[in-house]
């Protein structure tokens, strides 16, 4: 008869194989989840390292699904009315940054705030609110409306179809606006900030990077300000608009441009950069 | 002295009687009759055991095994304890940090992003203003540490650029103190620096 004692230790030892064999978490994890939500949720989202795609779609829920990096574990709370989702490392200890490669679907007029440290932030398709935020990386936004804010260190912005309010804080990342109908206001340090295809209104200022322009929305007001950045302005020909140009110490071209407030007005100003005006080639 | 006190009492003398008497030890009748109640029992359970007379247990033998039923009972309490412990230290030494990078499979992992991980490193950190110093202080977390360190690090030359473009404000406002146009400049580029401080405290908020 096999002792009840020698019984009960061997049982115990598919328990104790078990637990060495639980998946380490030292490597890559799927992950899927979702939230039943309001349409206009107020939803948190913190991914520090990786690559996150944020797409809107016309659910009344939010989906994440993707794969968490090796120290990266997913944490999160909330209601219907305002959810947290992000990404934290395994152990405060280890200082490389939770990595994630995340998708996840929101509703389009979701109020969303997202922050990354290093990475690839992509959104796309919402309708009320974004805020957006990463040190380095990349920040694309896409189709968007209603307020737009978008904050980086190091990291490029690329700004595409938008509307409404436009907010970008750069540092050294170039921004690039494209077909943006806005009241922007734009700065970086030494970042360059291209607006083309627009009919924007607003602010653009940098201390050492290069502006350029190619419009004003017609009957709106656009400040370009450099402290010695390039100012390049490029109008078309056929809808010219007010044009107010001046730098201190640096040199001043196409002041003999007359145009229309009709047209829009365009104030540029520089401390020590050139200001520079043309009537844009494809509108010659 | 309570009703209970004196029940006990009565049954203390029954006892000392009894032992004194010898009357609790089985007679040579008694032990006979336990232990045909033995094999009976035995004998319902397994008919064999009992009809072999190797098998046969006196009361002896009954209480032998019963002390050794009873030691196997402190050898399995025991197996029981030491299973614990091994328990707790595979789990503890799998969380361990520090423990050799792997997966269950025993492959290397991909990473999943498309840039380097981030580490800290011993590149000495410029400190461009005392928010930002304080900031990283606080930093509870090494993940944290290190990106505000990230952080600091990226914007240390737009500080600088700020600093520079400052000297040059400043400069031409000793010449004209009353230019409008000169402190408007020289707002912009305090506020760029604020926005920029700003985002560097961001990183923990």
């Amino acid at each position: 008869m096999m002792p009840r004692a020698l019984f009960r230790v061997l049982a115990l030892l598919p328990v104790l194989a078990a637990v060495r064999e639980v998946p380490a978490p030292r490597g890559e994890q799927p992950v899927s989840r979702g939230f039943a939500t309001t349409a206009d949720v107020t939803m948190r989202l913190y991914v520090p390292s990786g690559r996150l795609t944020v797409e809107a779609w016309d659910r009344d829920s939010v989906h994440l699904e993707g794969r968490l990096g090796a120290n990266a574990s997913l944490f999160g709370g909330g209601a219907r009315t305002h959810i947290k989702l992000g990404i934290e490392a395994r152990s405060n200890s280890d200082s490389t940054l939770p990595q994630a490669n995340v998708r996840v679907r929101v509703p389009r007029r979701a109020r969303l705030w997202i922050k990354m440290i290093d990475g690839n932030l992509e959104v796309s398709g919402l309708r009320e609110e974004l805020e957006a935020y990463t040190v380095r990386g990349e920040i694309v936004v896409r189709d968007v409306s209603g307020n737009t804010s978008v904050e980086s260190i190091d990291a490029p912005v690329s700004v595409s179809d938008a509307s409404g309010q436009l907010r970008v804080r750069g540092s050294r990342g170039p921004v690039q606006l494209r077909a943006v109908r806005a009241t922007m206001s734009i700065s970086t340090v030494s970042g360059s900030v291209t607006v083309q295809n627009s009919a924007a209104e607003g602010r653009v200022e940098t201390i050492g990077g290069r502006i350029e322009v190619d419009g004003v929305a017609a009957g709106g007001t656009l400040e370009l300000q450099s402290h010695n950045g390039v100012l390049d302005i490029r109008v078309p020909g056929t809808r010219i608009p007010l044009l107010e140009l001046s730098s201190r110490s640096g040199t001043v071209s196409g002041k003999t441009l007359r145009g229309s407030a009709a047209n829009g007005h365009i104030i540029a100003r520089s401390f020590k950069g050139n200001v520079i005006a043309r009537v844009s080639d494809a509108a010659r | 002295m309570t009703d209970f006190d004196s029940d006990s009492a009565d049954l203390r003398a029954q006892w000392d009687a009894a032992t004194q008497s010898g009357s609790l030890r089985p007679t040579a009748e008694e032990e006979a009759a336990m232990r045909r109640q033995v094999l009976a029992a035995i004998a319902a359970v397994k008919p064999d055991a009992a009809a072999a007379p190797e098998r046969q247990l006196s009361l002896e033998q009954t209480n032998t095994r019963q002390r050794h039923h009873l030691s196997r009972q402190r050898w399995a309490f025991a197996a029981s304890l030491a299973a614990a412990a091994v328990l707790v230290v595979s789990v503890v030494l799998r969380d361990t940090p520090g423990d050799a990078p792997r997966d269950s499979s025993g492959h290397s992992v991909a990473a999943v992003s498309s840039g380097s991980p981030v580490a800290s490193d011993s590149t000495p950190v410029p400190a461009p203003d005392d928010a930002v110093r304080a900031a990283l202080e606080a930093a509870g977390s090494a993940p944290m540490r290190t990106a505000l360190q990230l952080a600091s690090r990226e914007a240390s030359p737009e500080f600088a650029a700020l600093d520079a473009a400052a000297d040059e404000l400043d400069a031409a406002l000793a010449r004209d103190p009353d230019d409008a146009e000169l402190r408007a400049f020289r707002a912009a580029l305090d506020a760029r620096r604020d926005e920029l401080a700003q985002r560097i405290r961001s990183v923990t908020e």
